[in-house]
């Protein structure tokens, strides 16, 4: 009995051993973080606020220099750019573009990613849902974002136009299941909770707080919104990438 | 194919599966079920099989339903995809289970094993 308990035990902690390295082999999530990361950062000159002027539609006239404008009645998730009824806003219009684009293109690139990785590792791993899920909440969002006037459940989650955050959290937070990664799965949901905060409250009050928001006076004020959820991908990914290095490392040179 | 451990006579080794319990064949279903799909290269390489003893301990799998290859030619490199089936998940969980069973029952720890590969007989949707 003795002989087939350690002859168990052996067995168990050989393929705890295999698990550990297919699991360093096959995570790629880096990559995604980085690249969400970036498309992040990259909305932020879409969110400087803007004056509304005579070109900006929805916006006339009215004589002795008063310009009069009319005011959007629904919700802009992503900030309104495809609703024909689009009327002033202080938000950068093309904020839904960009969304639109980048985000779809950034989940193109992780699953090119994951293809070449599984290819020349050996090791497919199962990312399509995790797409599934970001392109789906991404066309969900955008279609009520061009029907300004219906306004959806939980009207203070879109105001800010930060939505697409959401949807990032989200496609992350599946590739995190998709992963089974313990730690992956943690810093998702921080990155869902940092979403949420975007979305409901102005994170230059954060700054304020720790004497900072004098970078973002002005119309840079919804920047802090976007600027730390991207660093918080792009420092994540970059942490996550260097950390990988290292559990391979330890997993090849691991005894099995 | 398995009994649960204690099924039958209460030895946990009652319980060990002949084509999953052979070290290499446990170490392919192990492979395979962290990955959704993996090749016969990567897998030859982990565990230090030759391409001939690979083939041979698949075959087995394969015939006990246990896995699926899936040959195919990726620009003109042919290669071989190996993905573990339901049954093959099951066989897997019910091994490491009897395993954890064995190694209990002898340290006389009268509570189930501790999460010993991780591979646990709940959904594993979520890892160490």
């Amino acid at each position: 009995m003795t002989e087939n308990k350690t002859e168990a035990a052996r067995s168990l902690a050989w393929a705890r051993a295999l698990r550990a390295r297919v699991r360093a082999a096959r995570s790629g999530h880096w990559f995604a973080l980085v690249v969400f990361g970036v498309v992040t950062l990259g909305s932020m000159p879409f969110y400087l606020l803007t004056v509304p002027s005579v070109s900006t539609p929805g916006c006339h006239p009215a004589g002795q220099g008063v310009l009069s404008c009319a005011v959007r009645g629904g919700v802009a998730p992503l900030g309104g750019a495809f609703d024909p009824q689009m009327a002033a806003s202080t938000l950068g219009r093309w904020a839904t573009v960009y969304w639109a684009l980048a985000v779809a293109a950034g989940f193109a690139v992780v699953v090119g990613y994951y293809r070449r990785r599984a290819r020349a590792a050996g090791l497919q791993s199962r990312v399509w849902p995790a797409v599934a899920v970001g392109v789906g909440l991404l066309g969900l969002v955008v279609a009520v974002d061009r029907h300004g006037a219906y306004v959806p459940p939980f009207p203070d989650l879109w105001i800010r136009g930060t939505a697409a955050l959401l949807v990032v959290a989200l496609g992350i937070a599946a590739l995190a299941v998709l992963e089974r990664s313990l730690p992956f799965a943690a810093f998702a949901l921080g990155f869902v909770g940092l979403a949420l905060l975007s979305c409901l409250y102005d994170d230059v009050n954060l700054l304020q707080r720790v004497g900072m928001a004098g970078l973002f006076e002005g119309s840079a004020n919804p920047l802090p919104n976007l600027l730390l959820p991207g660093l918080y991908l792009l420092v994540g990914g970059l942490c996550s990438w260097a950390g990988g290095r290292r559990a391979r490392r330890a997993a090849l040179s691991g005894d099995l | 194919m398995t009994s649960s451990p204690d099924e039958a006579t209460g030895n946990p080794t009652d319980g060990l599966d002949d084509i999953v319990h052979q070290r290499a064949r446990l170490g392919i279903l192990t492979i395979a079920h962290e990955a959704h799909r993996v090749e016969f290269g990567y897998l030859a390489r982990n565990l230090g099989l030759t391409a001939g003893n690979l083939a041979q301990h698949l075959r087995v799998l394969e015939e006990a339903g246990l896995v699926r290859t899936d040959k195919v030619f990726e620009g003109r490199r042919p290669r071989t995809w190996v993905s573990i089936t339901g049954p093959g998940r099951r066989a897997l969980l019910d091994e490491v289970a009897s395993l954890k069973a064995i190694v209990s029952r002898v340290e006389g720890v009268a509570a189930p094993a501790q999460p010993g590969a991780g591979i646990t007989a709940t959904s594993p949707a979520l890892g160490q």
